[in-house]
């Protein structure tokens, strides 16, 4: 297969994920905002299958589309007028993050070009979710058990700073 | 593949305790509402017998994501006794009457579980997963006054910025693991040296071109520099501490004294354990790495004592000091020598009775008379000798009095970085620690030299449970002064197993 | 097992015992019966510190140690080291502190704190003891901080008094600036040395291990502390002050004991000094001037505590001296009558204050009749520290004016003879202001003796001023003071210049205020009108204190509500700034909303909202700000950690 498929395709995906991206910061409609990440997350998505990682891409999809952003889309759509609200684009401390996220590039934009000539090969897999499943069951099934415990503790945590108050 | 479960089990025990607290109280409220800090408490000293089992080399199982050894044994300790202090203290705090106590100690309790899990763990993963564990309850539990906007600030402001410190260090993993192909840090450090080899084939970091060139790996410095980012948050180190003032002030003041003291232990715990498993073939990549964590401690200490002097609140005037001890720390682990990281263990056991002891303090005389500001100290003297005798004790030992326990975690510090030729370093600490008795001087000259402008009412009674804590921690602040050999011999043994 | 230290632990001990009982059943038990377990503790711990002193000038003493942290890189053993110098000081300290103890039941009496003054005094005496007889550094610096500690509590005692409570808290701070130094010089050596034990250590420097910069270096580092503990130029300032706390407690710990704690650890440590010329020469230069300053500003003193404060700072100074021209004996020598002759002087000063209900010598006048036994009492004092023959004063006088003279630099030998001249002169001036003439106020009018428990330890006192110095006499009495160490083989010779000279200076300086003060020859008033511009000086102190609370205090706040700014403001600026930046940047923006949206009025609230967040106070808005510090934080300090490798 020629690399230039993949390097367009790439280059597409990124201009568009920037694009989304930068909607989600500029729209000033939050409804369009929630439309524009869900944007993102899915060329999010297809960079992911293009590196060749299909079982991340899925999950991308099934959780941060299918859960998260539908869930802040309908909490968007719930709360009164908030849809029609304006929202401002600007805080005062833009300028302090733009400089510091430029630095931050600019050190990665270092790193990145450093990387080349060492570190490991990228192994190739054909069968990712099975991988996966395997290590999350194996290796890594102590951070897996703990994760859930932590998902224990922040759903008690949440309840309990949400709830209603008592009637005594 | 070894799953050995004992080696689980401390873990497991809070754990296994925090979710039954709080079904519990489902089951049979009131039943459960009373045992609640009893399981709490017996939990915590179970849990701190169990990993004393774990006293030796260490002792790797689960995938190589888990180990057992006796700097995991030491931490574990100062967690449970940590909890045991809070637990306590928080018996009675009146802001606490009026929020849902069972789920309160059952939190508590998976917040220790997630630190003793930071402490004993080995592979990116487990790390990253424990310390968003612990953070994410943190969070909860800073915030758990809802009647209290002070309190919801601070819990969503220790989110926001925990959220983004983890996202921070999350990169430096990924750094690691991009440039190793594991997440394993035992692997890590094997793949080190074949990473300082190539590295040299690569280049120099160049800051200015042809005029200053470093020898190193850029890639590997900016990870170091990444991961510490996340852990300095952890352990509130300058510049990364500005959650921590507004946190403890705004959260309910035993979790104060536990984020100060177990938090910041369990940030120094996954330090330790990156450094020391990754030790051997650190120096084979270049650079000295020691470098990034003295700009650490310097700016913790100097801004730390500096801005503590002029905070006006107890619980702001301890969190700069408890930066600022976190800066002393630090200085342990920049001597890099087996004294050094000795050190930092010895610092972080008596650290962790005398600062609980300080916030303990601050915990109950706001219980008492409802304030915090400093006015609210004046004359404590005289209505309560016995509680502001007991606060000077624990403010003289964080100023460094000797003979006071503080005196000798300062002392082994500061010998490990004169043994190891940093005379400016150790300079500057004496400074500090000069300039650190003026910030406790002025809560000393508040109880016992001013005269309170009106009469402060005591509007609730001292509890017992508060009283026990506060002679535990004054215990523990006396004892390690007077014969510091037991806990000096632990600490060395427990280096000179691993290192 | 040697009985030595065992009588060492009972000496020392002791008073942690009556502290105990003191401090927890003091107040139950109410006066005078809480002060009776501490008093007896007191004398217990006395009367033991004799056999001591016996035990050790037989020749029974040595260093007893027993290891106390052993970890490989650091071992730190606890002990004694029980010479001749420690057994002499701890006698002296043991016996001169039971007799103020026993004072203290009539000075303090109905006192509400009664009980606590005891607990105090006696928590002092067992670190003062503590500190006399360490055999390392680790437990010279526990224990000095501890007498330290111990000072501030009872300086501050009457803390109602706010003068007292301010007091407290200046000796506390002046002399942990010292010590900085002094923690610095100790790690220094422990680095250099590996040990803190003094044998190890002198064994070092005696060897020849470390080079002469480097002892120097820590000779003086060591010195440092000595400066702050024993109120040297520059920080002199907080002894005269320090005299808010109750009499008792001014001539234990001020004049006889705590603050000759930094002669008596240069003294010990010796042998490190010795190596380093320099740092003794400058140790002798401090001494001597503060000698001389601290003698000519009691001239101008009328409270009569302020004047032997000053005289403390000034023998002090003396003592310093000599160490300097490298004759520890004589300083050492010095110190042992000085605590006797001060303590007596202080005591005497006490049972004045406690007759007249005053301070100012210039409200008394006329004592003499009235109290006869403090009168005696404090001229046989006030001779013995002038150094008139044969009391105790003239003779460690003396053998610190020959070293000087032998020494031969002039300026210190300008200082310790006009000192000697000057001592004379103020000390009977303060006599016959208070003592002579008429009484001048009601309260001087109806003066009365003080109970026996007061002036018995003042007799005990006298007679130990009196006859302090004739060990001198006794064939090898006076080798008792020249210690266990190989490096002080003092040949004792008299120097017969010196001796004439300081005997026709005291006489003269007595002489002197006779004729202004007795006879009023001379007219005391037209005097100080002459004067005026030098007096004036002397009654700022030459402006230390003021040169100290006018820069150095302020400053240091002001340095740190800078740094507390910084956090505060500098940032918060820098980030209103740049909220202005982007306001001007929104300004155009704001156009392009007029074209096309609501227009001029969003765009006033806009900035008015901006504005006014702009003032408000660190509140929620502020945390994307922390962030952004972490972001700038985390790449400063990888580029910080770059410049330093």
């Amino acid at each position: 297969m020629g690399g230039w498929i993949y390097t367009i395709a790439f280059y597409v995906c990124a201009a568009l994920l920037v694009a989304s991206a930068l909607g989600v910061l500029l729209l000033r409609n939050l409804f369009h905002a929630g439309l524009s990440l869900i944007a993102a997350l899915f060329t999010m998505a297809a960079l992911f299958i293009l590196l060749g990682a299909e079982f991340v891409a899925g999950i991308q999809v099934l959780i941060y589309v299918g859960a998260i952003a539908v869930l802040i889309l309908f909490a968007v759509m719930l709360t009164q007028r908030i849809a029609e609200e304006k929202v401002k684009r600007y805080t005062r401390a833009l300028l302090p993050g733009l400089a510091v996220a430029l630095a931050l590039v600019i050190v990665m934009i270092l790193v990145t070009t450093g990387l080349t000539g060492y570190g490991f090969t990228p192994f190739a897999t054909e069968d990712t979710v099975g991988d996966i499943g395997k290590a999350l069951l194996s290796t890594y099934v102590l951070p897996l058990e703990v994760i859930s415990l932590l998902l224990l503790g922040a759903l008690v945590g949440a309840i309990v700073l949400a709830r209603k108050e008592e009637e005594k | 593949m070894v799953y050995d479960w004992m080696h689980l089990a401390p873990h497991m025990v809070l754990a296994g305790a925090g979710i039954f607290v709080i079904t519990l109280d489902l089951v049979w409220g009131k039943l459960g509402r009373a045992l609640a800090p009893w399981l709490t408490i017996a939990a915590a000293a179970a849990a701190g017998a169990l990993a004393l089992r774990a006293w030796g080399p260490g002792a790797v199982s689960w995938g190589g994501a888990l180990v057992v050894d006796s700097l995991y044994v030491l931490f574990g300790l100062v967690f449970s006794v940590a909890l045991i202090l809070v637990t306590l203290l928080s018996l009675r705090y009146w802001p606490l009457d009026q929020e849902r106590k069972p789920e309160y100690f059952g939190l508590l309790l998976l917040v220790t579980a997630a630190v003793y899990f930071m402490a004993s763990s080995l592979d990116l993963i487990l790390i990253y997963v424990a310390i968003e564990f612990s953070s994410i309850l943190s969070y909860v539990l800073a915030g758990y006054l809802r009647r209290n906007p002070a309190s919801g600030e601070a819990g969503l402001k220790y989110f926001l910025y925990g959220a983004s410190a983890s996202a921070v260090m999350l990169l430096g993993f990924a750094l690691l693991y991009g440039m190793t192909g594991t997440t394993n840090l035992v692997g890590i450090s094997e793949a080190l040296p074949e990473l300082g080899r190539s590295a040299s084939d690569v280049g120099y970091i160049t800051l200015v071109p042809g005029a200053v060139e470093i020898p190193g790996n850029w890639a590997l410095f900016l990870a170091a520099g990444l991961v510490l980012v996340g852990l300095g948050y952890k352990i509130s180190a300058v510049p990364f501490h500005m959650w921590a003032p507004d946190a403890y002030n705004g959260a309910p003041t035993p979790i104060a004294a536990f984020l100060s003291v177990a938090s910041k232990a369990s940030g120094f715990a996954v330090l330790l354990r990156f450094v020391l498993v990754l030790h051997p073939n650190l120096e084979l990549v270049g650079g000295a790495w020691t470098s990034y964590v003295s700009v650490l401690a310097v700016l913790s200490m100097v801004i730390g004592s500096l801005i503590g002097i002029v905070q006006n609140d107890i619980r702001r005037l301890l969190a700069y000091s408890s930066i600022a001890h976190a800066g002393f720390i630090l200085l342990g682990v920049v001597a890099d020598t087996r004294l050094g990281y000795a050190s930092v263990i010895i610092y972080l056991v008596i650290y962790a009775f005398m600062n609980i002891g300080a916030f303990g303090l601050a915990s109950i005389v706001g219980h008492i008379t409802g304030g915090y500001e400093l006015s609210d100290y004046s004359g404590l003297g005289r209505r309560r000798p016995i509680l502001a005798a007991l606060l000077a004790v624990f403010l003289l030992s964080l100023a460094g009095i000797p003979p006071l326990a503080g005196f000798f975690a300062k002392f082994y510090v500061l010998a490990a970085i004169i043994q190891t030729g940093h005379y400016t370093l150790a300079v500057i600490a004496i400074l500090m620690s000069v300039v650190g008795l003026f910030l406790y001087a002025r809560v000393l000259k508040a109880m016992y030299f001013d005269r309170p402008e009106e009469a402060v009412p005591e509007v609730r009674r001292l509890s017992w449970a508060g009283a026990v804590a506060m002679v535990l921690c004054f215990v523990g602040t006396l004892a390690p002064g007077v014969y510091p050999q037991p806990l000096v011999a632990w600490a060395k043994e427990a280096i000179a197993l691993i290192l | 097992m040697s009985i030595i230290p065992i009588l060492a632990v009972i000496v020392q001990f002791a008073p942690l015992v009556g502290f105990a009982v003191a401090l927890f059943w003091g107040k139950r038990m109410g006066e005078p019966r809480a002060s009776f377990v501490p008093v007896a503790m007191m004398g217990v711990s006395a009367l033991a510190s004799i056999p001591l002193l016996a035990g050790v000038l037989s020749g029974h003493g040595g260093l007893f140690t027993v290891e106390w942290i052993n970890s490989g890189a650091i071992s730190i053993n606890i002990g004694y080291m029980l010479d001749n110098y420690s057994a002499v000081m701890t006698a002296t300290v043991a016996i001169v502190a039971f007799l103020i103890h026993l004072y203290s039941i009539g000075y303090m009496h109905g006192d509400p704190r009664f009980g606590r003054f005891f607990a105090y005094l006696n928590l002092f005496a067992f670190s003062m003891l503590g500190l006399v007889t360490a055999s390392n550094f680790m437990q010279l610096f526990i224990f000095w901080e501890l007498v330290g500690l111990c000072s501030y509590l009872l300086i501050g005692f009457w803390y109602e008094k706010k003068s007292a409570s301010d007091a407290g808290i200046k000796a506390f701070i002046t002399t942990r600036t010292g010590d900085v130094g002094f923690m610095l010089g100790i790690f220094l050596l422990f680095a250099l040395t590996g040990s803190m034990d003094y044998d190890k250590i002198f064994h070092a420097v005696e060897g020849g291990a470390i080079g002469p910069t480097l002892i120097t270096a820590a000779a003086l580092l060591l010195f440092c502390g000595a400066i702050g503990k024993s109120a040297q130029i520059p920080l002199q300032v907080w002894l005269p002050d320090a005299m808010e706390g109750p009499t008792p407690v001014s001539a234990l710990i001020h004049a006889a004991t705590m603050v000759c704690a930094g002669v008596y650890m240069i003294a010990r440590v010796f042998p490190i000094f010795e190596a380093a010329p320099t740092a003794l020469f400058v140790v002798a230069i401090v001494g001597g001037t503060t000698a001389l300053l601290a003698a000519t500003i009691a001239l101008v003193q009328i409270d009569i505590k302020r004047v032997l404060a000053y005289s403390t700072v000034s023998q002090l100074g003396y003592m310093i001296l000599a160490l300097g021209v490298g004759n520890p004996v004589a300083a050492f020598f010095h110190l042992v009558t000085h605590a006797f002759f001060k303590s007596l002087l202080f005591l005497g000063s006490g049972s004045m204050i406690h007759g007249t209900g005053t301070q100012d010598i210039r409200e008394m006048g006329g004592l003499a009749p009235k109290m006869k036994t403090t009168t005696w009492t404090f001229v046989v004092g006030a001779l013995a520290l002038a150094g008139v023959p044969p009391l105790a004063g003239f003779f460690s006088k003396d053998e610190i004016l020959g070293s000087v003279s032998d020494y031969g630099h002039w300026w210190l030998i300008v200082c310790g003879f006009l000192t000697a001249l000057l001592t004379a002169f103020y000390m009977f001036r303060a006599i016959y202001i208070s003592y002579a003439g008429k009484p001048r106020t009601a309260g001087a009018e109806h003066a009365h003796e003080s109970p026996p428990v007061m002036t018995i330890p003042l007799i005990v006192l006298a007679v130990f001023s009196v006859t302090a110095g004739w060990i001198f006499f006794v064939p090898g009495g006076f080798g008792a003071f020249s210690g266990l160490s190989v490096f002080l083989h003092h040949e004792h010779g008299i120097n017969v210049g010196a001796m004439g000279a300081s005997v026709i200076l005291a006489l003269s300086g007595i002489f002197i205020a006779t004729i202004i003060y007795l006879w009023k020859w001379v007219d005391n008033e037209q005097l100080y009108k002459i004067f005026r511009p030098v007096a004036f000086v002397l009654e700022r102190k030459y402006f230390f204190d003021d040169v100290y609370h006018g820069l150095l205090v302020p400053g240091f706040v002001l340095f740190s509500r800078f740094w507390g700014a910084f956090d505060l403001w500098v940032i918060d600026g820098i980030v209103n700034l740049s909220a202005f930046m982007t306001v001007l940047v929104s300004r155009f923006e704001g156009w392009f909303d007029l074209a096309i949206v609501d227009g001029v009025v969003n765009l006033l609230g806009w900035i008015t909202r901006t504005f006014g967040a702009g003032f408000r106070k660190l509140q929620t808005g502020y945390v994307q700000e922390y962030i952004i510090i972490l972001g700038v934080g985390a790449v400063a300090v990888i580029l910080a950690a770059l410049a330093i490798l």
